[in-house]
């Protein structure tokens, strides 16, 4: 049972009007539609709360003094994966109808980015006790 | 139509999520590269990092609280690629993904509030 993405003449730009919390990825989600929706929430909500806790520990602990590019890339790291995560609900609920919105720029390209600059973010803060 | 308990579809991710657009399909298959990556990457370096910085002594809490987050985001984002292609699907597959979102959220809660914690007070 695999639910492909359905075909469009024309791109979808946006599929909100799709969006149904009692499918993910077109499948039917019975008793666990509130579980499902809960976790998604909670991810989304996480990365809100670590951004506030990281602005407020990079801005004491550096009081004053320039913050370094490790912990400005870990901050807008897990600042972008909260649009991931967003657009991850909305993408995976609006299936199989997804706007192009929703998947490209709000789930897929946020996660990267994401990733990405977390991991950079990590990498700069060992080669900053290394160098 | 129920959602099954457990199973297992072998899909193409070059002719999924967008049929023949293989194009997008390759995009979206090759930006699953810094996206795991990343986060696995983060929990390397950020290890490295703690035993470099801390040697011998003890890692705090709020640090190794921290790196555990990043362990568990990458596992959180591993868990995904499954899900997306739908490799695998279910009820228990959904469950797993729901008790890693609620690990992985509250250690990146927890290790970032820990992380202010201090200098808040202060």
């Amino acid at each position: 049972m695999i639910v492909p993405l359905i075909p469009h003449p024309e791109p979808l730009l946006f599929g909100i009007k799709y969006l149904d919390i009692n499918y993910l990825i077109g499948l039917p989600l019975g008793w666990l539609k509130w579980p499902t929706l809960l976790g998604l929430l909670f991810s989304a909500v996480s990365c809100v709360v670590a951004t506030y806790y990281i602005v407020q520990y990079t801005k004491r602990f550096f009081a004053g003094r320039e913050i370094p590019k490790s912990w400005k890339f870990i901050l807008w790291g897990v600042f972008i994966t909260i649009i991931a995560e967003t657009g991850e609900m909305l993408g995976f609920y609006e299936w199989p109808n997804p706007g192009l919105v929703e998947m490209v720029f709000l789930l897929v390209l946020p996660h990267a980015v994401g990733g990405f600059l977390i991991g950079l973010g990590a990498y700069f803060l060992y080669k900053e006790v290394t160098s | 139509m129920n959602l099954p308990i457990l199973e297992f579809n072998t899909v193409n991710p070059l002719t999924y999520p967008f049929g023949p657009m293989l194009g997008m399909n390759l995009f979206v298959l090759l930006v699953h590269i810094p996206i795991v990556f990343g986060f696995g990457a983060a929990a390397y370096y950020i290890i490295k990092y703690l035993r470099k910085f801390y040697g011998e002594r003890p890692i705090p809490e709020e640090w190794r609280v921290f790196w555990l987050a990043m362990v568990w985001g990458t596992v959180h984002e591993l868990i995904e690629v499954p899900i997306l292609y739908q490799w695998i699907i279910g009820q228990v597959l959904l469950i797993t993904f729901f008790i890693i979102q609620v690990i992985s959220g509250f250690y990146l809660i927890k290790g970032s509030y820990l992380l202010a914690k201090k200098y808040i007070v202060k």
